[in-house]
């Protein structure tokens, strides 16, 4: 179990996370979401030990990451978002050196994993494309045999068919018991795979749910009218978002689906459809929410 | 094997390309010393070996060289974001993490310098009719050590404190010059010998500690608790200028300096931020004055080995030494004030060249004055050699 106590980090004058709270119970795979500078990869960096809270703690499983970082650290493999490898190293040393640390770390697992990829490791890893590096090192952290994943931007440079292949894995490995932390900027990305997530935003957890308990509460409609209807046709509905594309509008709304539809009807549309809500969409909401609550 | 001795051993399978281009670096370079020396070689590689080494082997300031440059690679970690990220995230305490890597690395130094100089007396015993004292090369060895052991510890300081290669290799050239700079001043024996004090050669320290605070012949500060007639590694070398006890307790001394670097190290790599890797110190006394410092240091170091270069060769007296110091000084002091007045485009003084020309100006009072104090060298043992 991950615990995420109050924890606050300034650089400087800024401050970058403030007081963030979290407790991500195994096994799961919960999505830290952000735009670019929200503190996703700082949060991360801390969970990890590597960077010291100004305030609050992480602990895993009980163990405090700063005071007990052996017995803490044992338990899960972190990925940053652009890995360090030596331009010399080829994959068995990368095997050598995680088994240092990492005594359940299983050479078949990782192969296992490799040939599902298609990766030829026999070269130096240097030679690698982007993203074939970011498929072993993937790799590497599934082979870790730790029970926790820490992973920044994961699926970043991947291919659809990596990205595919990976995520099959990690929802393979959860089913195992394992549970992955990962950020990303995209909440598109995640979606379907993720249990939970958080959105983090002006280093607030602005938003902390289960994606069912997220998308609750909340229907998208798609709809053509004849001609194009402005914003303020809309107002009396209290839209949460709304995107209009000449006479295409997207709208999210807030309440009971057939009860919206109905009031929809009254704009007579030419074409009226409920689309499923997606987590970006959620996301862009809590944004925006957050930005009003600010002022 | 447990997780920290296999990474201590993996470590030192990786650096070991490294070490094995260093080893055979050096005993072609100890092979050349030797040849040189004992068997009347040509004349210019007597006196490299003359020059560079006027009190200990050439192999040790070899050796030093290195273990001041290898912690810039093992602590690089220190200096990429990326690389720490792998590191500081494992299953580690940090300060064990240091110490592994310094361990490997002075495993690293003490290989590359010991079989060569075992190597060497192989060598001299090879020749016939070499009288070879087993005596004084067995006591060097344990001397030589303790040196690399306080140098690369010093190295790994170095390394450890600063945020990037950059300033690594800043840090360590004003290191190396502010102990050349004070070696200059406060003793005599180096003055005659500037070609040995090349910064990253790690004699600085070296001829500082042993000959400085130490030797007794050299007006150490330490002269009065040591007494004895030549600096500590002549005693190395010939064992019947020292008392038993008088050794010892200059060994003791070195050996706990050496080894007190280490727990001072490991406290340092505990307190580090993280965050801070890979950034340059924005710091004022990191950019406003330590950059200053080194620039004027290295003026005057530069303009004190011109000077004795020149007195040398015969072509000034040895007294423009000072002269060619100041020089030095004003020159790089002027310089830096034009290029920040280019670089602005500009006329006119910013606070960061005020606090250049000040400093400048300090180094050289102090040069100065310190200079005076000091009896200025005597050349008879160069000109005994040429």
């Amino acid at each position: 179990m991950i615990k995420i106590d109050s924890v606050s980090k300034s650089f400087g004058d800024k401050l970058v996370l403030d007081g963030i709270n979290l407790t991500l119970k195994e096994p799961t795979i919960y999505g830290l979401v952000g735009i670019n500078g929200s503190g996703k990869s700082i949060l991360l960096r801390i969970i990890a030990g590597i960077y010291r809270p100004d305030q609050g703690r992480v602990t895993i499983d009980g163990e405090d990451v700063l005071q007990n970082p052996e017995k803490a650290k044992s338990s899960f493999f972190f990925l940053n978002d652009n890995p360090y490898y030596s331009p010399l190293w080829k994959a068995k040393d990368f095997v050598s050196f995680y088994s240092c640390f990492y005594p359940e770390f299983d050479k078949e697992e990782l192969n296992r994993v490799l040939n599902i990829l298609e990766l030829d490791v026999s070269h130096r890893i240097s030679t690698f494309s982007k993203g074939m590096k970011r498929q072993f090192f993937l790799a590497l952290a599934f082979a870790s045999g730790a029970k926790t994943l820490l992973f920044d931007e994961a699926f970043d440079g991947l291919d659809p068919l990596s990205r595919l292949k990976m995520k099959k894995i990690l929802v393979e490995k959860m089913e195992k018991g394992l549970t992955c932390l990962i950020s990303s900027h995209s909440l598109r990305e995640l979606e379907d795979i993720v249990d939970g997530f958080g959105l983090l935003d002006g280093g607030k957890l602005i938003d902390h749910k289960m994606v069912a308990e997220g998308k609750a509460p909340f229907v998208k409609f798609q709809l053509a009218a004849k001609e194009e209807l402005p914003e303020e046709a809309f107002s009396f509905l209290h839209p949460v978002s709304l995107k209009r594309n000449g006479k295409i509008v997207e709208i999210v709304l807030r309440g009971e689906a057939e009860e919206q539809r109905e009031k929809l009807e009254t704009l007579h549309p030419v074409f009226l459809e409920q689309v499923e809500i997606r987590l970006e969409d959620l996301f862009l909401i809590e944004v925006e929410k957050s930005k009003e609550e600010g002022k | 094997m447990n997780a920290k001795r296999k990474f201590y051993v993996d470590q030192l399978k990786r650096i070991l390309p490294m070490t094995a281009i260093v080893l055979v670096f050096f005993l072609v370079f100890h092979f050349i010393e030797i040849s040189s020396s004992d068997y009347n070689w040509p004349k210019y590689g007597y006196l490299v070996v003359r020059y560079v080494s006027p009190t200990i082997s050439f192999l040790t300031y070899l050796g030093a060289s290195y273990a001041l440059l290898l912690p810039i690679y093992l602590f690089s970690y220190r200096h990429s974001r990326q690389k720490e990220d792998l590191l500081y995230s494992l299953p580690m305490r940090r300060r064990t993490l240091a110490f592994l890597e310094y361990l490997v690395g002075l495993t690293s130094v003490l290989i590359c310098f010991t079989i060569p100089y075992l190597f060497g007396i192989l060598m001299r015993l090879s020749v016939p009719h070499y009288a070879l004292f087993f005596g004084n090369f067995f006591s060097y060895l344990p001397v030589a050590w303790i040196l690399l052991v306080l140098v690369y510890s010093m190295g790994s300081v170095f390394s450890l404190v600063s945020r990037s290669v950059l300033e690594n290799i800043f840090v360590l050239l004003f290191s190396q010059l502010f102990f050349l700079l004070l070696s200059i001043l406060i003793d005599d024996s180096i003055k005659g010998s500037f070609l040995s004090f090349v910064p990253l050669t790690g004699i600085s320290y070296v001829t500082l500690i042993f000959d400085t605070l130490i030797g007794h012949s050299y007006q150490g500060v330490m002269a009065s608790a040591a007494p004895v007639d030549g600096p500590i590694l002549d005693l190395g070398i010939r064992p019947a200028n020292y008392d038993n006890w008088t050794f010892l307790g200059a060994f003791v001394f070195l050996v706990v300096l050496a080894f007190l670097i280490v727990p001072a190290l490991l406290f340092l790599v505990e307190r580090q931020k993280s965050e801070d890797t890979g950034r340059a110190s924005k710091s004022w006394l990191g950019l406003r004055l330590v950059l200053p410092l080194t620039f004027v240091m290295a003026m005057a170091c530069f303009g004190s080995s011109i000077g004795y270069g020149l007195a040398y060769a015969e072509y000034l007296d040895s007294s423009y030494h000072e002269s060619l110091m100041t020089i030095g000084v004003l020159l790089s002091a002027l310089a830096y004030l034009l290029l920040d007045m280019l670089r602005r485009k500009k006329i006119g003084f910013t606070w960061d060249s005020l606090v250049f020309l000040l400093v400048g100006l300090v180094v050289l009072s102090i040069s100065l004055l310190v200079s005076r104090q000091v009896n200025l060298a005597s050349f008879s043992d160069l000109n005994q050699i040429a």
